[in-house]
């Protein structure tokens, strides 16, 4: 035998399972939303109705039927309630258990708290504090009035939506006593706080959970429960629908404002050239490749070295001095242009190192500055080389000086730091699209 | 103690409880009226609606420390929904009622000398009690919460009573911070009063509870 006993909508003949059968006095249809007396049906029918909508009945983040385990015992969603205070709306579930009958699921703001209903009433010592269990429990906000504004699923008592009732919370550490009050009774619940993680992990959707009222149509509603990132995603508060799409056109437009923004100011405003022929294993040369005017209070400075085909199983070490006139201070930095092939002993060539050298001198201040390379040439003998090595068979390598062309400019684009700022801006909106894309392949 | 068999249906009605006069027969609700060592009809039972109580008839447990088992039932309706009260029958040959409402239970034991009281006297005179009163019974208050008007909706197994359809009474409940309860029962010719208190289902021990397919019973309950 199950729990559940299934009766049909008298407004709009959907099938409803009455999840807590005998305690259940309201049920509020999950299709059209009709408010049903299912504690005294007319003879003739299973529930009657109290009031006829035919909106449509909103899209909850648990759908009733869900079930997830707590504190130990495994509860079902069988009813929902959205209610408001003049400065809050937040939504309420209710969960059964027949074993352990009911408690709350009370989602705010993507918080969400466990309500256990109290069978004794907490004593009053002043105005903004009780006692309960031997603790004191202070009066957080003023009291305010809460309205139900739509109800769905079903109820131990009657519901309806426009309900107003007192409230007031008293909190104690993490966890609230909270109070309700109307004419005829006053209802305490203890509340504690449950991370977004424990409800969405622990919570699973009925299976076959689909609403025939929309059956036709394509679904449009995100889907209600995720897991991983996505999930912890919509339990933010700020969580919209669409986030993550709004984050990617955010993105792009950020990344082409950053483009224009460096490629203006990033253009080279001033280079200089100089060849300089460096004779292996000999004396160290010096050239002053040109003089840079930096105007801005400061630029970046970058020194490059070329060399050609030529430079094979060579390495020649650039000492740069970037002499500033007025002071005479220098800014130093150097580097190692290194080229090396060879034939393996299977015949195959290899190489390493490149022709080029590009060093960046970050933050050079404003000033007139000489830029000087002091560089000196080596060979290196390959071992293994049986006959004097070549690059594509084109020219000897044992000439004994080599051409290497300096350039220092002023300025330029850093697309590394392009590069870095595009990918931290597109990956967050990238890798959220892709979850959003694998829950509604999942749903 | 031996089956006897319906004298309306023939149907085979088990008796759980020697002291317990009234039985409701499981297979035609006709209520039933025990003698020496028959049964006689004395009217009709109405038929249970399904609810999903874990408790039923045979489930055994511990009350006050006493064993006991559930050896029957009556369902009341009001305007805004329903409870069951069911009959415990202890070791010791006294009875308990457990009331069970919205998922919660209440263990009470007859408090006889409380009808006594002026403001119970006054009530089962065809008075009035109102929201608020506040009644003294073995040195605890206890404020009246709410008072209702119900109908029995159905009974089974043994009872004390014979419940017949449409049995009307009013039930007035009484609350107290500690979590304590008390319950008044007026019905058309006498007054009852209970006392107990809120148990958890896991506080009776109990066994033999009713099993659904699609829920697991809990760890505590098994």
């Amino acid at each position: 035998m199950t729990g559940a006993k299934t009766i049909s909508c008298p407004n709009c003949g959907g099938s409803l399972d009455v999840r807590a059968a005998g305690y259940t006095v309201t049920l509020a249809c999950r299709y059209c939303g009709a408010l049903l007396d299912v504690a005294n049906p007319p003879p003739d029918a299973d529930a009657r109705i109290i009031i006829q909508y035919h909106e449509a009945v909103a899209q909850l983040v648990l759908p009733l039927g869900s079930r997830g385990t707590l504190f130990g015992v495994e509860w079902e969603a069988i009813g929902w309630q959205e209610r408001q205070s003049s400065d809050a709306v937040w939504t309420e579930y209710l969960l059964f258990n027949p074993y352990a009958g009911y408690r709350w699921l009370v989602h705010a703001e993507g918080h969400w708290q466990f309500g256990t209903m109290l069978v004794e009433q907490p004593e009053r010592v002043a105005d903004n504090e009780v006692r309960w269990r031997g603790q004191s429990w202070q009066l957080d906000d003023a009291p305010v009035t809460t309205v139900t504004n739509r109800v769905l699923g079903e109820f131990y008592w009657r519901v309806r939506a426009g309900e107003t009732v007192g409230a007031a919370e008293y909190a104690c550490g993490n966890d609230t006593l909270s109070l309700e009050h109307n004419a005829d009774e006053i209802n305490w619940t203890h509340l504690v706080a449950l991370r977004p993680s424990e409800v969405r992990n622990s919570f699973r959707a009925p299976p076959g959970d689909l609403n025939p009222a929309t059956d036709d149509e394509p679904d449009e509603a995100p889907p209600a429960m995720g897991s991983g990132l996505w999930a912890r995603w919509i339990d933010l508060p700020t969580y919209a629908e669409n986030d993550a799409a709004m984050m990617a056109w955010a993105a792009v437009l950020a990344i082409m404002v950053v483009l224009t923004g460096m490629m203006t100011f990033g253009a080279v405003t001033q280079a200089v050239s100089s060849k300089l022929t460096v004779q292996i294993d000999g004396p160290a040369s010096q050239i002053t490749i040109g003089t840079l005017s930096i105007e801005r209070p400061s630029q970046r400075v970058r020194l490059t070295a070329q060399t050609y085909n030529a430079f094979v199983n060579t390495w020649v070490d650039c000492d740069y001095a970037l002499v500033n006139r007025r002071t005479q201070q220098a800014i130093r930095a150097d580097g190692t242009v290194e080229f090396y092939s060879g034939r393996d002993t299977d015949g195959s060539i290899w190489t390493e190192g490149n022709h080029d050298l590009t060093l960046d001198v970050s933050r050079v201040p404003r000033g007139t500055y000489d830029v000087v390379v002091q560089a000196q040439a080596h060979h290196w003998d390959d071992p293994k080389a049986t006959a004097p090595a070549t690059v594509n068979g084109w020219e000897s390598v044992n000439t004994d000086t080599r051409d290497v062309v300096f350039i220092a400019s002023a300025g330029g684009m850093d697309w590394g730091v392009f590069f870095t700022i595009m990918a931290l801006l597109i990956a967050p909106p990238v890798v959220l699209l892709y979850w959003q894309f694998k829950q509604r392949q999942n749903a | 103690m031996p089956d006897i068999s319906c004298p309306s249906c023939g149907a085979a009605v088990p008796l759980r409880h020697a002291a317990v006069p009234y039985v409701v027969c499981p297979q035609c609700q006709s209520l039933l009226l025990r003698g020496d060592d028959d049964l006689r009809a004395v009217g009709q039972a109405a038929v249970l609606p399904f609810d999903v109580s874990p408790i039923m008839i045979g489930t055994r447990g511990t009350a006050d420390g006493i064993a006991f088992e559930v050896v029957g039932r009556v369902r009341w309706g009001w305007v805004d929904g329903a409870w069951n009260e069911w009959l415990l029958a202890l070791a010791d040959g006294s009875t308990r009622w457990l009331g069970e409402a919205m998922g919660t239970f209440m263990l009470l034991a007859d408090a006889a000398k409380a009808r006594d009281l002026p403001a119970i006297r006054a009530f089962a005179d065809g008075g009035t009690i109102a929201p608020g009163t506040t009644v003294t019974v073995d040195g605890q208050d206890f404020v009246a919460a709410d008072v209702k008007t119900a109908t029995c909706l159905g009974a089974e197994g043994q009872l004390p009573f014979a419940a017949p359809k449409d049995w009307a009474i009013t039930s007035i409940d009484f609350r107290n911070p500690a979590g304590a309860s008390l319950s008044v029962q007026r019905d058309s010719r006498e007054t009852s009063v209970w006392i107990g208190r809120y148990v958890d289902l896991a506080h009776l021990a109990p066994k033999g509870l009713r099993r659904f397919d699609d829920w697991a019973m809990p760890h505590a309950l098994q």
